[in-house]
C-alpha cells in the first residue's frame, strides 16, 4: 500500500495536479508551502517540493496541455522512473507507479473511457424526436 | 457553502472546490483573497508601467473568451496579453491548490520578468522566462526564482499562461 495521492484534472485549462493527502492534512504551521522542481522531467511534469522538509509532496503540469503532451509525459517518466508507488482512491488505484497513474487519468478524463455520458437535464426535458414528430402513435386498429 | 475557507475550520477540505463554488470571477477572487489572508499572504496591487489601452477587450484562447487586463512587449518583441480569467481561474487557483500561493505576492513582477528575465526555453508556441532576482518566501529562509510561461494561442496572440516559484536546489 502506497501513500495516498489526491488528484484534480482541470478540463478547462487542461492541467493536472497530484498532491499527497498527508501533506494537505497537516496543520498550517507544519505546511510551509511548496515550490516547483523542474529538472527531473523538464517541461513535462513538475515536482512540488515542501519548502520546510525538501520532500516531494506532489506533481503537476505547468504551461503545457496535458491532453496533448500526455505521450511525452509518460515517456519522460518511463525514461526516469519514479521509485515510489501511490494509492489514488479517486481512480481506484492501489500501489500504482506514477506513469500508471498518469495513464489512468488520461484514459478517464481525456479519453473519457468508462464514463457514462448522461443527457443533461435540459436534454431530458425535451421529448424524444419520434414523439415530437408524432411517429410513436399506437398501431392502427385493424 | 460556508463563507469561511475550509482550512480555517480545521479540515483538510478541498479549498479549490470552496473557491469554485462561487459563480462569478469577482466572487472567486474574493474567496482566493480571503484564503490567502487566512494563510498569512496578501494579494498585491496590479503592476504599473504596463499597457492598459486594451483593458476590458475580449480575446479568445482556444475558443474561450478572455478579458484583457494589460499587455507587455517582452524582450523578444512579442506583445503578450495578461487575461483576467486566466489569472484568477488558472494561475491563482493552481497556486492555491499546489500550496505555492505565497508566490502570488509577487504576481505584479510578471511584466518585469518578461522584459528582463532569463529566457529558459523558446519553442514555436511557448517561451519560458525566469526572474533574474530571487524572492524570499514570506515565512521561511528560502529564496526562489519565479517562472513565467507565455504561450501563443491558436488565434495567434501571445498570453501569460502561468506563473510559479521554482525550487532553489535539489
Amino acid at each position: 500500500m502506497g501513500r495516498i495521492l489526491r488528484m484534480r484534472y482541470d478540463q478547462q485549462f487542461d492541467t493536472l495536479t497530484l498532491m499527497l493527502e498527508e501533506y494537505w492534512a497537516r496543520p498550517r504551521s507544519e505546511r510551509p508551502g511548496t515550490a516547483h522542481e523542474v529538472d527531473t522531467y523538464p517541461f513535462m511534469l513538475d515536482l512540488l517540493v515542501d519548502l520546510g522538509t525538501d520532500e516531494v509532496v506532489g506533481f503537476c503540469t505547468e504551461g503545457i496541455e496535458f491532453s496533448v503532451e500526455y505521450p511525452d509525459i509518460v515517456a519522460a517518466i518511463r525514461d526516469r522512473p519514479w521509485a515510489e508507488r501511490f494509492d489514488v482512491p479517486q481512480l481506484g488505484l492501489r500501489d500504482a507507479t506514477l506513469d500508471q497513474i498518469i495513464t489512468a487519468i488520461y484514459r478517464r478524463f481525456v479519453r473519457r473511457e468508462g464514463v457514462i455520458e448522461y443527457p443533461t437535464a435540459e436534454e431530458r426535458k425535451r421529448p424524444l424526436r419520434a414523439v415530437a414528430e408524432g411517429k410513436n402513435r399506437p398501431y392502427p386498429r385493424r | 457553502m460556508d463563507e469561511l475557507p475550509p482550512r480555517s475550520l480545521g479540515a483538510a477540505a478541498n479549498v479549490v472546490e470552496w473557491i469554485r463554488a462561487e459563480a462569478t470571477l469577482d466572487g472567486r477572487l474574493r474567496r482566493i483573497r480571503q484564503y490567502l489572508e487566512n494563510e498569512g499572504y496578501v494579494l498585491p496591487d496590479p503592476p504599473r508601467r504596463v499597457d492598459r489601452s486594451e483593458e476590458g477587450e475580449t480575446h479568445f484562447v482556444r475558443g474561450r473568451p478572455m478579458t484583457v487586463v494589460y499587455s507587455v512587449v517582452d524582450q523578444g518583441g512579442r506583445k503578450v496579453y495578461h487575461y483576467r480569467e486566466n489569472e484568477i481561474d488558472h494561475i491563482m487557483l493552481n497556486r492555491v491548490e499546489r500550496d505555492d500561493g505565497w508566490a502570488l505576492e509577487h504576481l505584479p513582477r510578471i511584466p518585469a520578468i518578461l522584459r528582463r528575465g532569463h529566457v529558459r526555453y523558446v519553442g514555436d508556441d511557448r517561451v519560458v522566462y525566469e526572474s533574474r532576482e530571487k524572492f524570499n518566501h514570506p515565512h521561511r529562509r528560502v529564496q526562489c526564482v519565479l517562472w513565467v510561461i507565455i504561450r501563443r494561442a491558436s488565434e495567434g496572440h501571445w498570453y501569460v499562461d502561468t506563473f510559479f516559484p521554482r525550487y532553489p536546489k535539489r
